[in-house]
């Protein structure tokens, strides 16, 4: 599909009466040009949320892959512009936008926009530009800079000045405005239809706090355990000011949701202070951190840090409301004892399921007799027998820890497919 | 496994877009 996509604004131009080239490499710098074009439109099919789309594998991936393919899409716009760059330099004209030719000046800011696109998407933290911020100059970038792209492609008319082709480029350009009127406009309206309503505010261990949403009107359909959604809170679903949230509670516990929420950002610690009546919408569910993703799975290891338990909480309830026979081993590293969210309920759980817990403190109390420090191979060695390394693996918490703690795992011998660690931090 | 697969896969359509514009130059100039 992506493929096709690629492809079709190259079908489009050798179809009919083709023009006549020029020279390798100015139709090369041509070809990336439209290519870029292209990549960049799919970045829009990426970013809608279609649910068949990011069902199988997991949002998180396409949004990832979202931001590798908008670097090779920005890649191109440069090759092409580099092209030209060194080769046929009087082409390009005038700087100056007074002066210059108005297609040109549009190509330049394409290019300007979507460069710092890219930046401001890479290095937002180390630039300090707050989520929201990002959020939306993310948004009007993109929509500034595919709007500049289109009217330099028809302004400057190469390849696209017959008529027919050129109703097909607008054709091209129409269903891509369409999809970000679906994006920003219609699927908000279906949220703002179908609002929640919190029903519940329940302090936990280390600060966390779970808020138990109820739908007002449609439940969420095709949920399963380990998936989150899209929180807003206190505005419209229009005004973009939505955060991701795990969702700790089993389907089998459904239509009401609990999302347990760390007071870390500046969201979090205001949505931990909602009063029950608040209205909410919630978008999702999303993700594929499920033990349903491997029904034929002989056992889980679950490896969490912090808040990430979140999502293992949703899969152990939804295990334990089924009966499930099979083992778990749930390795969950903290700071201390008092921040080991869930402490209680998974004492409660490992009474219930065949589930062993093993909990991992930096600090620990003076009479603990448990595991200390952090999650290394000594750790993992100790608890994971050998038996579990063909079992599906689930990694959740801090970049660092999933990141050392899945380089372990494969020295240990798990294969990479049998290793799922949730990424929530892109940007 | 799926971050490595969502590289790859970019990658791969990034290559596969660069050798479409190479092709149709080749086209055009034939």
């Amino acid at each position: 599909m992506a493929a096709l996509a690629l492809a079709l604004p190259f079908i489009v131009i050798l179809s009919g009466e083709r023009a006549g080239g020029t020279s390798f490499m100015w139709d090369f710098s041509m070809g990336l040009g439209f290519g870029a074009m292209a990549a960049t439109g799919l970045q829009f099919v990426l970013t809608a949320r279609f649910q068949p789309m990011t069902r199988p594998y997991g949002i998180d991936i396409v949004y990832l892959f979202h931001r590798y393919f908008a670097i090779g899409a920005v890649v191109l716009m440069l090759g092409h512009f580099a092209i030209l760059y060194v080769w046929f330099e009087e082409a390009l004209g005038d700087l100056n936008p007074l002066t210059a030719e108005w297609e040109l000046t549009m190509g330049r800011i394409a290019l300007g926009c979507f460069v710092l696109l890219v930046i401001t998407s890479e290095f937002r933290k180390t630039l300090r530009i707050s989520y929201e911020l990002w959020r939306y100059g993310h948004v009007a970038l993109a929509v500034i800079g595919f709007g500049a792209a289109v009217a330099h492609i028809i302004g400057v008319g190469h390849f696209t000045g017959e008529a027919d082709k050129r109703i097909l480029w607008l054709g091209v350009a129409v269903s891509w405005i369409g999809l970000m009127v679906w994006t920003r406009l219609i699927r908000p309206f279906r949220l703002w239809r179908n609002p929640w309503r919190i029903v519940e505010n329940i302090p936990r261990e280390g600060g966390v706090h779970s808020l138990v949403l109820e739908p007002m009107g449609q439940p969420l359909r095709n949920w399963k355990p380990g998936q989150f959604v899209w929180l807003t809170l206190g505005a419209s679903p229009f005004a973009l000011k939505e955060h991701p949230f795990t969702i700790s509670t089993p389907p089998e516990h459904g239509p009401r949701v609990s999302l347990s929420i760390k007071p870390l950002g500046d969201f979090s610690a205001w949505a931990v202070r909602t009063r029950p009546g608040a209205k909410a919408y919630v978008d999702g569910p999303y993700g594929a951190f499920s033990i349903d993703n491997d029904p034929d799975a002989k056992g889980f290891v679950m490896i969490a840090g912090g808040v990430g338990i979140t999502p293992m909480m949703s899969n152990l309830h939804a295990m334990e409301e089924r009966n499930d026979p099979r083992p778990a081993i749930l390795i969950y590293g903290n700071k201390d004892w008092e921040n080991a969210h869930f402490r209680h309920e998974l004492a409660e759980l490992e009474g219930k399921l065949n589930l062993k817990v093993v909990h991992v403190l930096e600090n620990p109390p003076e009479d603990w007799d448990g595991e200390t420090g952090l999650i290394d191979r000594a750790v993992l060695e100790r608890h994971l027998p050998e038996d579990t390394r063909r079992w599906p693996h689930f990694l959740c918490g801090p970049g660092p820890l999933t990141e050392a703690v899945k380089s372990e795992l494969l020295a240990m011998g798990v294969p990479l497919a049998d290793i799922d660690a949730e990424i929530f931090d892109l940007v | 496994m799926r971050p490595v697969l969502a590289l790859v896969i970019a990658i791969a359509l990034i290559g596969f877009t660069i050798a479409l514009a190479a092709g149709f130059a080749v086209i055009v100039n034939s």
